[in-house]
């Protein structure tokens, strides 16, 4: 049976998803101990003008993954292998050289640390034009003149002026419209954007996101968000993946996620943010840390941390169980009753603080479920 | 690989220095063959090539020990001056360190043996042993870089927990000095000393190469090497082989004694 | 006042400075004597305190430039100079200075580069470990060893053809220098992200390096232009002396030597004028390179 990648709201996605990939799996060198796992079998569909969240402590691959879809890795130290689908066409994730037009060009990857990720000797205007520049783009004046035009659709002030600005002259904010601009200077269909608020203020991430989102609707581009906060993941993404030790463990509509999860994981980590308000929880705060790659637990990997591990969890890893409107990867899934998840604090789900309608998550249809266990 | 570095250089040393001292008794029995060098150039009537150079071995590597020794003694000094006296004292001594290092040390080598011929033409008395003078002058020249990293070294030292606490208990700062701080610092410092020999063997051999070391009677390899460069002009190019191929050995000897020991003392820190 | 201005004016301090210096260690030295035994070399000293010295004079520190700029000469016996005889030296040995420069950057980039394409663990180790080698050479080693096939300059006029071996000879030892400066400078650039980022807008491994890996390690060379600066002026004595070029090095071994004790104040403070002006291009070089040092400096 062909595994299929997981597909939430079909609806949204449209006639061709942007992005597919399946069979993901990426394996970091660790000297004497050989290749080891870091990320394994991740599914993933991105539908035009869909936002698609990825999320997991540190540790838990998910930068890996990132790296991996855009072929930044050197086969020394870290190697993926699976296949990708990037506007219907195919690629072999084993061999990142055959498809280096991809990368700047038809997906635009933004980072966490926009400080670190500009070249701190070359002006913005530079580096923003830069994965046109290499190929070819044009006159200096043509380049200088679509910089500008970038960094005003990124919404930086006076932007002909700013273009010959370094990158310390501007603050963190400014720093990371300026990646942005950077990522989409050669209109990808794809955009990845790893952590983009984590290294910003609060007030700033809000404004950053806003960007994202209305850039993404004008462009109809699929936006693959990677962040550690299920929180800002539920309210700005479509759909949400959730990582622990580089296997998807859960996956459905943000709003499904947020509300009633259904993996002890993501209930886990839901508990122990302040913003989702689960006071006197009967399920304890996660305790203990993502184990590293040459260190997985047998059967499921959540195992040692989870309240409802029995024998069946310590020997064997779970497969895909479907639902209405996702999938969970647990023995044991928590139980949704009338609403509230089971364990949880006699409170109401947490309020949606997401500003977009919901669509009716009962609505979709159940296809799309990867077929068969793990 | 440390530990490696360190024995191979230690035995290289130690196998250069009993040659040198065995030579000169055998060839005077004449357990030896001849010198296949032929006489010294210099000296043929007393003197071989082989003898010479390793009588030079031995005079270089005298003046790399005490020299180095000198240097890396007064660097100590100065760093724990520099913590006594409080941090005005210690950025002085930095900042001079810094000023020291910046200038070049055979310009500075030059000047001292300038200096000392001006005087000893001047007063027929005065009579500086050759081998006194090019150790000062070595340790004027060499105590800048070991100040400097013994002085970080004892700051790292400083802030942590166990000085703080002798401070805390009321200890006076010579005390915690002597007592707390410099036990740790020991094999450090004597680090620092074994890697400061070939810096001190290098300069001390290009000075004399240049006319301006030791003299021809108590000739290193340096000066050795000085004296016969003209026999490149006459093609005979043989006698300088062995005091250039002992010179690359000493100085690469000493620096793996020095960087082993090194490496050693950092992997226990950590 | 800018910062770099400040900088120059005390740079510019340090030039007098030292020839006030130095010609008070040679005045103060105990050279006179007031017994019978005065030996020639004695005589020949004392004339010289003040004569080129300008001993018992006031303002007679100044008395060495005076002359130079004369077109008087300074020293005696077959050893003395006119202040052009000087000039043509120094510009000879900066010639050489300037080319074994750009031959060390030269050999030092090929090393870091060298060293970022191999990718067998054997050739980085190998790699690796030849710059320790080299500073064990002295660079009279190498020198005697290269002039063997060589030769030597004969005579004063046919040593402008034995600059560019010299200046290679000289090169050796700093363009290790250079080369393990880089290296490791390039191995902290790596782990940026901004490579990465780079990377990430479709350049090749090779574009990242050269556009954005190697200005950024260029840096930490620029730091290091004072001390090779140092080493190559050093290095420019054993050179001069042993393929027998006549420029400002071996004219300074030969003052040295002979007891001039005007040539040698005046050499001293030519050495140390060009070494200040290193420092100060270093800076200037650096503030130019780096656009945050420059913010930084106007910040204060």
């Amino acid at each position: 049976m062909r595994a299929r990648p997981l597909q939430v709201q079909p609806e949204r996605s449209g006639p061709e998803p942007v992005l597919e990939v399946t069979g993901l799996r990426v394996e970091v060198h660790a000297g004497s101990a050989g290749w080891l796992p870091a990320v394994e079998d991740v599914r993933l569909r991105v539908g035009r003008g869909a936002r698609v969240g990825l999320v997991g402590e540190s540790g838990s691959g998910k930068s890996l993954t990132a790296q991996a879809l855009t072929g930044l890795f050197d086969g020394r130290t870290l190697r993926a292998q699976g296949q990708m689908r990037l506007d219907g066409r195919p690629y072999e994730l084993a061999r990142p050289e055959a498809w280096r037009d991809v990368r700047g060009q038809r997906i635009g990857l933004v980072f966490q640390d926009p400080l670190a990720a500009l070249d701190p000797l070359q002006r913005i205007g530079t580096q923003v034009v830069e994965a046109l520049a290499i190929r070819g783009g044009g006159s200096r004046r043509a380049l200088r003149a679509r910089a500008i035009e970038l960094l005003r659709q990124v919404g930086i002030p006076e932007p002909a002026e700013r273009v010959d600005a370094y990158p310390h002259e501007l603050s963190g904010g400014m720093r990371q419209r300026v990646c942005i601009a950077a990522a989409l200077a050669c209109d990808p269909v794809m955009l990845i954007a790893d952590e983009p608020t984590t290294a910003l203020d609060v007030t700033v991430q809000v404004q950053v996101l806003e960007l994202l989102g209305r850039l993404q609707e004008d462009r109809g581009m699929g936006v693959l968000l990677i962040s550690h906060d299920l929180d800002l993941v539920s309210r700005w993404c479509d759909e949400v993946h959730v990582l622990y030790a580089g296997a998807q463990v859960e996956s459905g509509t943000a709003a499904r996620v947020l509300g009633q999860p259904r993996h002890p994981y993501t209930a886990g980590l839901l508990a122990s943010v302040p913003a989702a308000s689960h006071r006197g929880a009967r399920l304890p705060e996660l305790t203990g840390g993502v184990p590293e790659p040459g260190r997985l637990p047998t059967g499921c990997r959540f195992h040692p941390r989870c309240p409802r591990a029995d024998d069946r969890c310590r020997t064997e890893r779970p497969g895909w169980t479907r639902m209405k409107d996702g999938a969970v990867r647990c023995h044991h899934p928590l139980e949704v009753r009338s609403g509230m998840v089971a364990g949880a604090p006699e409170e109401g789900a947490p309020d949606d603080h997401r500003p977009r309608a919901v669509a009716d998550a009962t609505a979709g249809g159940s296809g799309g479920g990867p077929e068969g266990a793990a | 690989m440390n530990r490696l570095r360190f024995w191979i250089g230690a035995a290289v040393v130690g196998l250069l220095l009993v040659a040198s001292w065995l030579y000169e008794p055998l060839a005077a029995w004449e357990a030896l063959p001849a010198c296949p060098f032929g006489p010294d150039p210099t000296f043929p009537a007393t003197d071989t090539v082989c003898g010479r150079t390793l009588v030079g071995l031995r005079r270089s590597v005298a003046v790399g020990l005490f020299a180095g020794a000198a240097a890396a003694g007064l660097a100590l000094f100065l760093s724990l001056l520099g913590r006594w006296g409080g941090a005005w004292i210690d950025g002085l001594i930095a900042r001079g360190a810094d000023l020291a290092f910046a200038l070049p040390d055979v310009l500075i080598l030059i000047l001292i043996a300038f200096v000392v011929g001006l005087l000893r033409d001047a007063h027929p008395g005065f009579r500086p042993d050759a081998l006194l003078v090019i150790i000062l002058s070595l340790t004027v020249v060499g105590w800048a870089a070991p100040t400097r990293m013994i002085q970080r070294r004892l700051s790292t030292l400083a802030s942590q927990d166990f000085i703080v606490a002798a401070r805390a208990l009321g200890a006076s700062e010579p005390r915690v000095l002597l007592r707390h701080l410099l036990p740790f610092a020991w094999d450090y410092v004597l680090a620092i000393f074994l890697l400061r020999v070939p810096a001190t063997i290098l300069a001390e051999s290009t000075v004399s190469f240049l006319g301006f070391g030791l003299p021809p009677r108590e000739a290193s390899l340096g000066t050795y090497l000085g004296l016969n460069a003209v026999s490149l002009l006459r093609s005979e190019w043989a006698v300088m082989v062995p005091a250039l191929v002992l010179l690359f050995l000493l100085v690469i000897a000493f620096q793996w004694l020095g960087e082993g020991l090194l490496g050693r003392v950092q992997e226990r820190r950590t | 006042m800018s910062p770099v201005a400040t900088r120059a004016l005390k740079g510019a301090l340090i030039i007098p400075l030292t020839a006030l210096l130095s010609w008070v260690l040679v005045a103060a030295l105990p050279l006179r004597t007031e017994g019978e035994a005065k030996t020639e070399t004695l005589r020949s000293l004392q004339a010289q305190l003040e004569a080129d010295l300008g001993l018992g004079q006031p303002l007679g520190f100044l008395r060495p430039w005076e002359k130079l700029l004369a077109a008087e000469r300074l020293g005696d016996g077959g050893r003395s100079y006119t202040g052009a005889e000087l000039m043509r030296a120094l510009l000879g040995s900066l010639r050489i200075g300037a080319l074994a420069l750009l031959l060390s950057l030269a050999g030092g980039l090929l090393y870091a580069w060298a060293l970022s394409r191999t990718a067998g663990r054997w050739v980085a180790v190998g790699l690796r470990s030849l710059p320790p080698l080299i500073y064990a050479l002295p660079t009279f080693v190498v020198a005697l060893w290269v002039a063997r096939s060589t030769g030597l300059a004969v005579d004063d006029t046919e040593a402008w053809q034995y600059e560019p071996i010299a200046a290679a000879v000289l090169a050796l030892g700093p363009a290790a220098f250079v080369g393990a400066v880089l290296a490791g400078a390039l191995e902290e650039e790596a782990r940026r992200p901004y490579l990465l980022a780079a990377r990430a807008r479709g350049l090749s491994r090779e574009q990242a390096w050269w556009r954005h890996a190697l200005p950024n390690a260029a840096r930490a060379v620029l730091d290091a232009l004072p001390p090779l600066a140092t080493s190559l002026l050093a290095g420019s004595f054993v050179v001069e002396k042993l393929f027998h070029l006549p420029y400002f090095g071996y004219l300074y071994l030969d003052a040295a030597q002979h007891r001039q004790l005007a040539l040698v104040v005046v050499a001293t403070t030519l050495f140390a004028a060009l070494l200040v002006s290193v420092s100060l291009g270093t800076d200037l070089l650096r503030s130019w390179w780096d656009p945050r040092t420059a913010a930084a400096e106007d910040a204060r």
